[in-house]
């Protein structure tokens, strides 16, 4: 048994109660009765004396010794006393005993009052002055205390008694209190260690401990459920962080990814501005290795003067004021391999408090060096558009203008706050043609760019002419954000195409007028030189005599040169008048083919062998009629032009060049002596053989109809080895 | 022998008249040659006798007042022209002209001036064979 514990406690407690009751019952009690007892015998005793000492008196009075002595008798019923005595005290003063009782008793010890054993009682006697004394009685202490104890052992025992059941009860109740107790106090130390899967029956009384036990029961239960909640929560709130933590971590390495790859760095300075922190991509971002062993300063070594001063302007304290430092910074350090890391880096950087004490700062760096480049590309652009005298107008989707530059202010005539938010038809008016406006509508709502020409009309009422280059801005996603237009003032270039057109008219008529008289001139000149021949002919056929004449040979020669002439001249112009006749692929086998028909007859006269090699696919781009005139004319020329020792041909033969077809006509006759007639070969009337058919026309002739489809002919000879001439046209 | 009988000269080139007058008198294919300055002229006279055309119409194209063309024209409105045999004749080099001439069906032949005896030899003797 403990010492400590509640049982113990109520135990003891009810036991010192029920002991303390006892022993001050048996304390009290006894003494209580001890004192009435001795009360008793002195009372008793001291009424026996003095009835002993009436009787003695009376005795005394009636001289009666008898008396005497029957009084002393009187009190042998009286067993609890020592003695009794009487004792005279003589005249001689002198204590003398008259009578005792037991008469046995010692004299000496009836004399030695201040025995402690006894109790004395006296009374005095005498009535008599001679015959005066005391009674004594002696109560024996020992006797007294014996009887006493005889009165009292009941009293202990019975109090025995009672301390044993009460033990047995105080057990019991203490028993019957301290069960539920330590019943409780084990529930709530379960409760408190945690164990809340207890069983407590409800208590059926209706006291206090019963309460406490139901409540306990209610608390346990409680207990039970909320640790449940609670380990549902913990179970959960574990979960929730673990999943919270995953995603923290992968946060974080977002975010040191994301670092990196935006060029981020950061770092962080100490209240000395030394380098305390910083991330991996500042050591990569800078080109330093030993960041962590740098002060600021040294950092400083590597930045633009203009840049060094704000940065020490903003550390030195004006951080207190102005807590935020952001500026671009030039970066320039040589590295130990001479290599040059020149950045541009925007900075920011902040004052760090803890407990309202400065205690450092933290920058982010960032490398905007390509941004920087793009900007200063942008701005150069834009200088560009500023500049140009070309006016530039932006517009957005609902085609309100957003941005001009100067040059449109110039040709205007309106300034910027005037035209901006208005829509580019302020420009135009009623002279503007429609037809223009509605076919720039159309293009822009198909996002096609389009150039046009327009008339538009000024601040100032001038009217002028536009160049308009208008391009539909496209986003990434071929969303559409607004138009850009260049213009170019053409109105100088307008009235001067107005003059070439009005000039153009005129020449064309003039054109028209020189043709017709021309026309009229030659077919009267044709006229009157066919008359002539004809006449001429007439004349010989009615005076054959006349043909032998010097006069009359020379006029018919003469008339003759005359038609030539004129036949010449009408070739020319016609070649030149017949420009626009319609240019269409031909295919130029076919075409020799004819040609070679048609000199058939002087072919075979002159026993000239012509062969067609040209490709039966070729074909160019011309006029049929022409290129068949110049093949036939090249292949005469090789006809006439022939050898007389040996067999002669003339060869066709075709090469492709790149766009262009090239034929090539080629003889083995007499050739052209070209280092004497090669500039004037083409040229009018030059012959370079006195041939008789030798026409120097022919090969002008040829020449300009080559040209007029475009082509170019050349010519490659030798002195009496052959010709060959080269023709270039278009390919179809 | 006179393969044709009549023909007219419908031409305004007095000189031309003149020389090809002869070359056709010295091929003796006419027994008549009649002679109009323009297309008008010949028209009024188709139109006055119609049953007097002739055999051959040598038609000139360039001519005041009524030129070739519209002489052409006129007669073929006309259908006069599925009785006459036309040859023209023109000085002209156009190829236009040429080109022209060729949508006139109904002609038979065009001769450039100048006009050789040979040339009209060679037009007749075919048409004779």
């Amino acid at each position: 048994m403990k010492f400590n514990n509640i049982a113990f406690r109520i135990r003891a407690s009810i036991l010192s109660g029920i002991v303390l009751c006892l022993i001050a019952v048996a304390i009290y009690y006894p003494s209580r009765q001890e004192e009435l007892y001795l009360q008793n015998v002195e009372r008793r005793l001291t009424e026996m004396a003095k009835t002993i000492s009436l009787g003695i008196d009376l005795a005394i009075e009636h001289q009666s010794f008898y008396g005497i002595q029957e009084s002393i008798e009187l009190v042998t019923e009286i067993e609890d006393f020592e003695f009794l005595a009487i004792i005279e005290n003589d005249s001689l003063n002198k204590d003398y005993i008259f009578a005792k009782n037991p008469a046995n008793y010692p004299d000496e010890r009836i004399f030695d009052r201040d025995s402690l054993n006894n109790t004395y009682f006296e009374y005095p006697f005498s009535m008599d002055p001679d015959f005066e004394g005391v009674i004594v009685i002696a109560s024996s202490k020992l006797k007294a205390a014996q009887d006493i104890a005889d009165l009292n052992r009941p009293i202990y025992i019975f109090l025995g008694l009672l301390l044993m059941i009460g033990v047995v009860v105080s057990s019991y109740l203490s028993n019957a209190i301290t069960r539920p107790l330590l019943k409780l106090t084990d529930i709530a130390k379960q409760l408190t260690a945690g164990n809340y899967d207890l069983d407590i029956p409800k208590a059926k009384l209706d006291d206090e401990l019963s309460q406490l036990n139901n409540n306990f029961a209610v608390l346990s239960e409680t207990l039970r459920l909320s640790k449940q909640t609670n380990d549902n929560f913990n179970t959960y709130l574990e979960s929730e962080i673990r999943r919270r933590t995953k995603d923290l971590e992968v946060a974080n390495e977002t975010l040191n990814q994301a670092q990196i790859v935006a060029d981020l760095a950061h770092f962080e300075l100490d209240s000395q501005m030394n380098v305390v922190s910083y991330s991996e991509s500042t050591k990569n971002m800078l080109g330093l290795d030993n960041i962590e062993a740098m002060h600021f300063g040294d950092l400083l070594n590597f930045v633009s003067k203009k840049d060094v001063s704000s940065l020490i302007d903003y550390l030195g304290g004006s951080f207190e004021d102005n807590p935020t430092f952001k500026r671009d910074i030039q970066f320039k350090r040589t590295d130990t391999g001479t290599r040059i890391i020149e950045k541009w880096i925007s900075v920011t950087l902040k004052p760090i408090y803890l407990a309202e004490q400065h205690k450092g700062f933290r920058g982010i760096l960032q490398d905007i060096t390509e941004r920087k480049l793009q900007e200063a590309e942008i701005y150069r652009l834009s200088l560009v558009a500023k500049n140009t005298s070309n006016a530039v107008i932006i517009t957005n989707i609902d085609r309100q203008i957003v941005w001009v530059n100067d040059s449109a202010e110039l040709i205007t005539g309106y300034s910027r706050e005037e035209m901006i938010g208005s829509s580019p038809s302020m420009f135009q008016f009623e002279k503007t043609d429609p037809v223009t406006k509605a076919r720039i509508r159309e293009n822009l709502a198909k996002n096609v760019p389009i150039r046009a020409e327009i008339l538009n009309r000024g601040k100032h009422g001038n009217e002028y002419w536009l160049e308009l280059n208008i391009v539909p801005l496209l986003g990434d996603n071929y969303e559409k954000l607004g138009y850009i237009a260049i213009e170019t003032d053409i109105t100088e270039r307008k009235s001067r195409e107005d003059e070439i057109g009005n000039l153009l008219i005129l020449s064309q008529h003039q054109n028209e007028r020189l043709k017709n008289f021309a026309h009229i001139i030659s077919h009267n000149i044709r006229s009157h030189s066919s008359n002539f021949s004809m006449l001429l002919d007439m004349l010989l056929m009615e005076s054959p005599e006349l043909e032998d004449d010097d006069n009359i040979e020379q006029l018919v020669q003469a008339s003759k040169n005359l038609e030539r002439t004129i036949q010449h001249l009408n070739d020319v112009v016609a070649i030149n008048t017949a420009i626009s006749d319609a240019i269409e692929p031909i295919r130029v086998f076919d075409v020799a083919e004819r040609a070679i028909l048609d000199v058939s007859a002087l072919a075979k006269a002159a026993n000239v062998d012509i062969h067609n090699h040209i490709d039966r696919e070729a074909t160019v781009s011309g006029i049929p009629a022409y290129v068949e005139s110049i093949l036939t004319n090249l292949i005469t020329n090789g006809i006439k032009y022939r050898s007389d020792t040996r067999k002669p041909y003339v060869k066709l033969r075709s090469v492709y060049m790149d766009d262009k077809l090239m034929i090539a006509i080629e003889d083995n006759g007499l050739g052209i002596d070209l280092a004497i007639h090669g500039t004037k070969l083409f040229g009018m009337y030059k012959t370079f053989h006195k041939h008789e058919d030798a026409r120097g026309i022919g090969l002008f002739i040829t020449k300009n109809q080559v040209e007029s489809m475009g082509g170019q002919i050349t010519v490659e000879s030798l002195v009496n080895e052959g010709t060959t001439f080269f023709v270039t046209l278009n390919h179809a | 022998m006179h393969k044709y009988i009549s023909s007219w000269l419908v031409d305004d080139d007095p000189i031309f008249v003149f020389a090809l007058s002869k070359m056709l008198k010295r091929l003796e294919l006419f027994s008549e040659i009649t002679v109009f300055e323009n297309g008008k002229a010949a028209l009024d006279a188709i139109e006055q006798e119609p049953t007097h055309l002739p055999d051959v119409i040598f038609l000139d194209l360039n001519m005041p007042i009524m030129d070739g063309w519209q002489f052409l024209e006129r007669i073929e409105e006309s259908h006069v022209i599925d009785d006459l045999e036309i040859l023209v004749l023109s000085s002209t080099v156009d190829p236009s002209d040429i080109e022209r001439l060729g949508k006139h069906s109904k002609i038979k032949t065009f001769m450039p001036k100048p006009i050789t005896l040979d040339k009209l030899r060679h037009i007749f003797d075919t048409e004779a064979g």
